[in-house]
């Protein structure tokens, strides 16, 4: 684990901790809102849920990085905020959480305690922005190929893409 | 010690084999075991890093996602203004499109040998769907305007969406059946392992039940011994002490206690050195187990019985005889002694020896009174006979000459008897010497023949004399014992004889076997009147005779055949009687014997005629009478004698005038004959080396060796007879011809001499053994002479083997060889500087000329070596 690793992982569960007492009021979304946060969360800008648009997500910060996956050719590049760096935008009060894409398709996860490597919500996949058709506008992906951890069942099934809303669980 | 042996005959010979087998067994079932959960483990791995997601979900999801797709197109065409449902068109087309795309790059499905059929159907719903997109991209006007095409497009893929989604879970259980298949396999092979190592289990745990049962029995057999040796110990009769290295006690048994007066409880855990080792012993045992225990030196240890005192309770010291054996045990070196109390036998020993001492000290003592009263009665009688002797030779008539006669013959008897017990007290005291030369044994028969005549025509007898057989010319023996032993058998068969016949016949007998001996036989028959059967075998006894026929006519000692069975025994020979009452008797007598080519080594009896006449001599004789005899025996030989009375008025006139010999008397007032002898050999004076001849009536051995050693060079017995007198001044002054006049040619020198004598007396195979062998260790002794390096180191060593050398150079008669090593032998002993490299050199030149000598001596006599 790098430095990065170390820092990002303490710096999440501060987060997760200390949210209330750091947090500030979430800007409202200016683009189209590609991803509602429901739940358990302290930090709102639309009535009991946090919406966010692709240049909110982008602004708290990506992590870059290349894999293989199970449903794409060859190595691919994604970029995103990690999904902890997004929990921590909401102040969310678990890790646990339930994840819904455009389909109806529903998942029950734990976030974990690993920053990164960790999921991350891609925006981006080969520095482009991704269509519905091309399982966007949000894809939660693992760096599979950095970690054998990463290669199972759960996680593919965790590997939600089209991704349109996230609930925090209690 | 049967203990330890027996602990270590236990152990099965297999053992260490099966255990051998056994760890290699182990150890591949690990190595296997090992490698199939490695198997195992990837196979685990490979179904945690499952590489296909939820294909069911995904195939039965491309359905759904179409179903939804066709739901939203009729949704819109109902209503083609409502721009919900446009946008829910947009997005149900979008969810599709992507899932079609999805689908058709699943990872599980991506590679499968089936998919190209599949493969082509996607490629065909992607087709129409990418002809769509045109519409859903459009605007709402647009979209509204596209639906009929995209209504149309859906239904023409509807076939094709059902058909990929069967196809490819089809597929996708092919790839799964594979999958299980291999898992499958594993596991079976993992499990075949498993019962593979549960046999090995259960054969180690048999294995290990095996061995400890047979440990449990040889740990019942150790207990079973262990006591079986207690009873041992404990019913010894011996002591028995058990002792550690520190000399601690450890065990001590009854026997123990009654030698020692200590129990059990008393001397256990005690250092044995404060109880049982006298004082004077007590230095000696604790060094000796201080070098035991430092450097595991041991001097008692292991060597038998030693006989040593020891110490009991009550102070005493008695004899004990020891035995001590070293056993190794887990608590260390364990010393176990057996004690024996040698009181009783050393007490009878003593006894014994002091018993054997007292019956010797008798002996002698007696040995000593007839010597002493032989000499007492021989002078007197010496006298009287010498001067009967002269007498005779005075102008007497017939009636005195008839007196002197019969004294003379009373004298002579009376002489024997006393020559009897002299001889033998002599025999008894003597050592026993040979003095073995080489002679002609017909021609000694002959001669004892010869002398025996006069008495045999005295009782009328013929002596006949026959040699049966092959005569030989020679044999070695020791010619004045057998000639000794023939006088007697022939005398006594005179003496027993009336009328009758001696015949002696002599005989060689072959070897009885291959290293046998020659034997000369004797046998001396006579047809007299022959010794009754019960008296046959005390015949040889001392103080025996055996006269009935001829009412004391036959005067003797009884000692005669005694002497002659001494001298046989002493000689290495048998004798034995055959005889019939009234006919006549047998005696013979076998010696072992030499045959040799050579028929004398000197002549005992030279003719008178080769003493030279007028030689000088000088009398030495306190007793006036003792000195006429002598003198008149001299003079009449024509030999100037002059007279010193005593060892002193010798002395002194041997420092004025030289001698030609001396007869020297022992037994002188003032200077003895002994002391006047060392005077004058000690001297300068004309006489050191003149030949001094003892005249004596002592006549014990070891009283002759101090004779020669004081410089004497023979011994005449008093009383003088004339013969000896001659025989003994020719060997001395007679003009020595023996040496010169060698009948056997041998004038070749002094080393052929010895090599072609042995040759005579040896087969010619042993000859070779023995001068081969000389060769060959000579030979390796010069070579290890000549590398080993000559200094002060090895000088001691050199100098040893040199004189060995000059030993075996001496016995082959190598006299330069000899006279070489014999120098060097001088030269190492006795000069510090002395040039041992140089010496060694000319030993070796020296060594090759005798060896040449010895192989041309072999080659001469044609005997071949194998050196």
């Amino acid at each position: 684990m790098n430095f990065w690793g170390i820092v990002g992982k303490t710096g999440a569960i501060a987060a997760l901790c200390l949210a209330p007492a750091l947090a500030s009021a979430l800007d409202a979304p200016t683009g189209e809102v590609v991803l509602t946060i429901t739940g358990n969360i302290t930090e709102k800008n639309n009535g009991d849920q946090a919406d966010f648009d692709i240049a909110m997500l982008e602004a708290l910060g990506v992590q870059n990085f290349e894999t293989t996956t199970n449903w794409t050719e060859g190595k691919t590049a994604f970029s995103g905020p990690t999904l902890l760096t997004v929990l921590k935008a909401v102040g969310a009060g678990s890790t646990k959480m339930s994840a819904t894409a455009l389909n109806d398709y529903t998942i029950q996860m734990d976030a974990g305690t690993d920053d990164f490597p960790g999921p991350v919500i891609a925006t981006k996949l080969n520095g482009e922005e991704m269509s519905v058709r091309t399982k966007g506008p949000l894809w939660l992906v693992y760096p599979y190929d950095l970690d054998q951890k990463f290669q199972n069942e759960l996680i593919f099934s965790n590997s939600i893409w089209q991704l349109r809303s996230i609930e925090v669980a209690n | 010690m049967a203990g330890p042996e027996t602990t270590s005959s236990i152990k099965p010979k297999g053992r260490g084999l099966r255990m051998v087998a056994l760890v290699v067994f182990i150890a591949m079932a690990l190595l296997s075991v090992s490698t199939m959960t490695l198997k195992v483990f990837q196979k685990q791995q490979e179904l945690q890093t499952a590489s296909s997601d939820s294909v069911i979900w995904t195939l039965s999801q491309l359905e759904v996602e179409y179903l939804k797709f066709s739901l939203a197109i009729g949704d819109a065409v109902a209503q083609p203004d409502d721009p919900a449902r446009l946008r829910e068109l947009r997005q149900k087309f979008d969810i599709f499109y992507s899932r079609v795309d999805t689908v058709s790059n699943l990872a599980g499905l991506r590679n499968y040998e089936g998919g190209e059929g599949t493969r082509a159907i996607f490629a065909g719903i992607r087709k129409e769907l990418d002809a769509a997109i045109i519409y859903i991209d459009a605007n709402d006007i647009g979209l509204q305007a596209g639906l009929p095409q995209l209504s149309a497009a859906n239904d023409r893929i509807a076939a094709d969406v059902r058909k990929a989604s069967l196809e490819n879970l089809q597929n996708f259980v092919a790839v799964s059946n594979q999958a299980r298949e291999s898992v499958l396999s594993t596991m079976q092979l993992l499990g075949a392992m498993t019962i593979g190592m549960m046999i090995a289990l259960i054969v180690v745990i048999f294995i290990l039940f095996r061995m400890s049962s047979i440990n449990e029995r040889i740990a019942l057999e150790q207990r079973l011994l262990a006591a079986r040796m207690k009873t041992i110990v404990n019913t010894s009769l011996d002591a028995v002490l058990v002792v550690d290295a520190d000399g601690i006690i450890e065990e001590f048994n009854g026997a123990a206690e009654k030698v020692f007066g200590y129990t059990q409880q008393e001397a256990t855990g005690q250092n044995l050195a404060d109880l049982i080792i006298p004082d004077e012993y007590k230095r000696a045992h604790d060094i000796g187990m201080q070098r035991m225990r430092e450097r595991g030196e041991k001097r008692l240890v292991g060597r038998g019985r030693i006989e040593i005192e020891a110490l009991r309770k009550n102070g005493a010291v008695f004899p004990v005889e020891l035995s001590i054996e070293q056993v190794e045990t887990n608590e260390g070196i364990l010393f176990v002694s057996f004690v024996r109390d040698i009181s009783d036998r050393k007490r009878a020993e003593r006894d014994l020896v002091e018993a054997r001492d007292r019956a010797l000290a008798g002996e002698r003592t007696k040995s000593r009174f007839l010597a002493i009263m032989s000499h007492e009665m021989r002078t007197p009688l010496n006298g009287l006979l010498g001067m009967l002797d002269l007498m005779r030779q005075s102008k007497t008539d017939d009636k005195q000459n008839f007196y002197i006669e019969n004294m003379e013959f009373s004298g002579r008897v009376l002489m024997d008897l006393i020559n009897n017990v002299l001889d033998l007290t002599k025999l008894d005291t003597a050592v026993d010497v040979l003095n073995n030369s080489s002679f002609d044994p017909a021609r000694l028969v002959q001669e004892v023949l010869a002398s025996q005549m006069a008495l045999a025509r005295k009782n009328e007898n013929y002596l006949n004399y026959e040699w049966v057989g092959d005569p030989v010319s020679g044999v070695l023996s020791d010619r004045a014992r057998l000639r000794q032993i023939l006088l007697n058998l022939v005398n006594n068969a005179i003496k027993f004889t009336r009328n009758g016949e001696i015949t002696v016949e002599a005989e060689i007998l072959e070897p009885l076997t291959v290293d046998g001996r020659y034997e000369l036989e004797l046998r001396v028959l006579d047809t007299g009147c022959g010794i009754p059967e019960t008296d046959l075998d005390r015949v040889f006894d001392d103080f025996e005779t055996v006269d009935n026929n001829y009412d004391r006519i036959n005067e003797g000692s009884g000692l005669g055949l005694g002497i002659v069975r001494r001298l046989v025994r002493m000689m290495g020979g048998q004798i034995g009687v055959e005889s019939e009452l009234d006919e006549g008797s047998l005696f013979w007598v076998r010696l072992p014997v030499v045959i040799t080519q050579q028929k004398d080594d000197n002549e005992m009896f030279p003719a008178l005629a080769t003493l030279p006449r007028g030689a000088n001599l000088l009398m030495v004789e306190d007793n006036e009478i003792n000195r006429r005899v002598l003198r008149e025996m001299l003079e009449s030989q024509g030999h100037i004698v002059a007279e010193a009375h005593d060892g002193m008025q010798a002395v002194e006139k041997t420092s004025l005038e030289r001698f030609d010999a001396i007869l020297m008397d022992i037994s002188m007032p003032g200077m003895d004959g002994i002391t006047a002898t060392r005077h004058i050999r000690a001297g300068e004076g004309p006489n050191n080396m003149t030949p001094i001849i003892a005249v004596t009536a002592h006549a014990l051995p070891e009283e002759v060796s101090t004779f020669v050693d004081a410089g004497m060079n023979a011994v005449l017995n008093k009383p003088v007879i004339r013969g000896d007198l001659f025989r003994v001044l020719n060997q001395w002054i007679g003009e020595d011809d023996m040496d010169e006049d060698d009948d056997d040619g041998l004038d070749e020198g002094y080393e052929e001499n010895v090599i072609r004598s042995l040759a005579r007396d040896l087969p010619a195979e042993d000859l070779a053994g023995l001068v081969g062998r000389f060769l060959t260790e000579t030979d390796s002794v010069i070579a290890a002479l000549a590398d080993m390096p000559h200094d002060e180191d090895h000088r001691v060593e050199i100098t040893s083997m040199v004189h060995k050398t000059a030993g075996s150079a001496g016995s082959f008669g190598l006299s330069d060889f000899h006279h070489d090593l014999a120098a060097a032998q001088t030269g190492l002993k006795t000069d510090p500087d002395y040039d041992i490299s140089a010496s060694m050199a000319q030993l070796g030149q020296s060594w090759q000329i005798a060896r040449k000598e010895v192989i041309a001596t072999l080659d001469d006599l044609k005997i071949k070596i194998d050196a």
